[in-house]
Formats: structure tokens, sequence, C-alpha cells
């Protein structure tokens, strides 16, 4: 179950949802893409504080703060509006963040997603028509598609441009459409 | 693979996606044969840690994603600062170049710097070159383009890889400023560290730079 530290779990002056006892949590549900327990807040929960957890969360409220599920996947759905630091194993945007976006395995902006802070995860995925405005840092990934047949030569040789005498085609970078 | 050999303009997204809601840029597609060129020393056996200077465009991480183990898009225009005459240390400009920073500590082998030198005032550029050579590997490529004629946009904008020798410089119905036409020599002073190898110019009248670190 998701949680949320301290701030908003002692302090009853927290902001929430008009009129809600405890913030934001809902029932688990089944639909998590990755097939486990997801916790969804929302689309009428405000939070502010720090979110923590231990199953995958869907986000269609508001959040301001950080989120931090690093072994969990994060959805921000078309609804949502976080503007906090994000952390997850997985994290995908169709909503608004403001915020640096941290995934240890993936982050996919959506068509419809707007994001303005720095991304960093072994893997990006930038749908046509997000709006996003930041730097990204794709570290330690490792290369598609399969091993290409065509030999190789030095970046130097390259780069004084003797490029005719290679026998490389376009066609021997695979797996280069990802996304 | 068929994205790869995309060549018509304006652009469609690939994969059968919904196309945004606003209508496409203006757009010029131009060739760029030393990047295709450079762009041979790399693929899936022999990747390389790569810095793009400008925005995140999708079909650019797709295209990335084959010969890279490593991408850092740094946006370095975006929120570009003013030159203060009164300040000649730029404390506003070196802060930026933070963005060019790899988070994991190694060293870039190939540098796409499309349009930054148009962008850049000759103290800049050398800062920004100096900057590079910081984080690059020995023997690292740089590949820059500038427009020796006609205009630009006031705001920079982002070059898009059709293919490893064709780009699509997309540019929204902007206000447009001269082109700042800098001599190859000026050029390639502002790459500084790095060691031009090839010079082309090309149509539309945008000249292109390879360069090599060492």
């Amino acid at each position: 179950m998701w949680k949320k530290d301290d701030e908003m779990s002692q302090n009853p002056n927290a902001p929430t949802a008009p009129g809600a006892g405890p913030p934001a949590k809902t029932a688990s549900s089944p639909s998590s893409p990755s097939g486990r327990d997801q916790a969804t807040i929302g689309r009428s929960i405000n939070i502010r504080g720090d979110v923590t957890g231990d199953e995958d969360l869907l986000i269609q409220g508001r959040i301001e703060g950080t989120v931090d599920l690093k072994q969990h996947s994060v959805t921000i759905g078309p609804e949502g509006r976080v503007k906090a630091d994000l952390k997850g194993r997985r994290v995908t945007v169709e909503g608004e963040v403001e915020g640096d976006v941290r995934g240890q395995e993936q982050v996919v902006l959506k068509a419809s997603s707007t994001v303005n802070g720095d991304i960093v995860a072994p893997r990006v995925v930038l749908e046509d028509g997000a709006t996003f405005l930041g730097s990204i840092d794709m570290s330690g990934k490792a290369p598609a598609g399969a091993a290409a047949t065509a030999p190789n030569r030095s970046a130097k040789s390259m780069a004084e441009g003797d490029a005719t005498t290679s026998g490389k085609t376009n066609e021997s970078k695979p797996g280069a459409a990802s996304n | 693979m068929s994205w790869l050999r995309r060549s018509e303009a304006p652009h469609r997204p690939a994969g059968g996606q919904t196309p945004p809601p606003r209508g496409d840029p203006p757009s010029v597609v131009h060739d760029a044969p030393a990047l295709a060129s450079a762009l041979e020393a790399f693929d899936a056996d022999h990747p390389v840690r790569l810095l793009d200077l400008g925005p995140a465009l999708p079909a650019n991480l797709g295209f990335y994603d084959c010969f890279t183990t490593g991408v850092r898009i740094a946006h370095l225009l975006r929120d570009l600062p003013p030159v203060d005459p009164e300040k000649p240390d730029d404390a506003s400009f070196v802060s930026i170049l933070d963005r060019i920073e790899p988070s994991d500590h190694t060293r870039f082998g190939l540098i796409l710097a499309w349009n930054t030198l148009d962008y850049l005032t000759a103290e800049r550029a050398a800062l920004l070159s100096h900057h590079l050579a910081a984080v690059a590997d020995h023997g690292a490529l740089i590949h820059a383009m500038t427009f020796t004629a006609g205009t630009i946009p006031a705001s920079p904008s982002g070059y898009e890889i059709v293919e490893p020798g064709r780009l699509i410089y997309r540019h929204a119905d902007q206000p447009a400023i001269t082109a700042p036409d800098i001599p190859p020599a000026d050029a390639e002073r502002r790459l500084g560290p790095f060691r031009v190898t090839r010079s082309i110019l090309l149509r539309h009248g945008v000249r292109e730079f390879v360069g090599i670190l060492g």
C-alpha cells in the first residue's frame, strides 16, 4: 500500500481533498499494467507532501512534493497534475509534471503529456505530441537491436572523410524504430 | 525501418500514432553528408555515448537508440541568458553548461551541436567548446552546422533526423533574424579544442562541420 510520509499522515492541517479524512488512498486495482497491485490517487484528491509506497501507483489527482516508488511503476494519468520530483521503476506520464523524473528502467512520455523538468532513465520514450522542456540523461543503456554485420571503422577515420570505403549501409543499424 | 528512409516534408509520425493537434511547423530539409559519414563509426556493436545539445525530439531519440550506450539531451539553448557586457565571466551562461554534465561521469564520444553556433557569441561558443572537451573522450567527434545565408528563426529550434544523412530543421512560425554567416575559419576557432576535419557547404546556405578532439 502506498503511504505518505509523516507530514501528511500526522499533520491534520495538511491539505487534502475538501471534506476528506485521511487523504488520497483508494482501493487497490488489479488493472496495473504490470498485473500487480496498484493504488490510485483519484482526480478529486490533492496531496502536498511526500508519497512513498510499495505498490504501483496511478495518479489522477494533484500532488505537490515528492513521489518516490523506486521499485514500482508510477503512472500520471491524463488528469494527473504533479508538481514534484518523481522516482519509480517505470514512470509513464499522460498528464502534467513539473519536476524531475527518474526511472530505474524506463520513462515514457505519452502524446498527451506535458513535462517541465529533467529526466534520468536508461530508456526514455517520447511520443509525438508530448510537450517536454528539459534535459534527458540515458546512462548505462544497452544499444537496441541485433549485432550489426558490417565491419566498422574508427571514429577518427570517419571524421577524416573516407566514408566511401565503408560497406556499411543504413540497413546495418537494426532496431532503430523504437518508438 | 521505413521511417529511416522518410525523405519528404512535412513530417508524419511513425508507428501510426495520431499526430499532434497543432499543425506541422515550417521545415527545411538538409542533406548532411558529413554527419552521415561520422555516424558510420557507430552501431550496435560499436556503440557510443552521445551528447545532443538540441531539444528532445521523438524521432531523434528513436534513432539514437540503436547505436548508443548512453544519451544526454541537453537542450542547451532553452532559456539562454542574455549577454551582459558588465559581467565578463558570463556566470549565467556558465551555469547552464551543467546541462551537459553526464550523470555518471563517463565521457561522450559523439556530440551533436547542430545550431548552437548560430545562437552563441564567439566567446560563449569557445566557452562551450572547452567545456565539451572536458566531458568528451579523446577522439570524440563533434558535428555542427551554421547558416551562412538567409535568415534563421529568432529563437532556436531543433533539427530532426530523417536518416543518417538527412535532417529536417523545424521551426514554428516566428520572427526571423539574419543568419550569422560565420566564416569557416571563425567557426573552426569557436569549436576550439575540436579540430575540424570536414567542412561542407550545403544547400540553403548551411555549412556543416565535423571536428575531432585531440
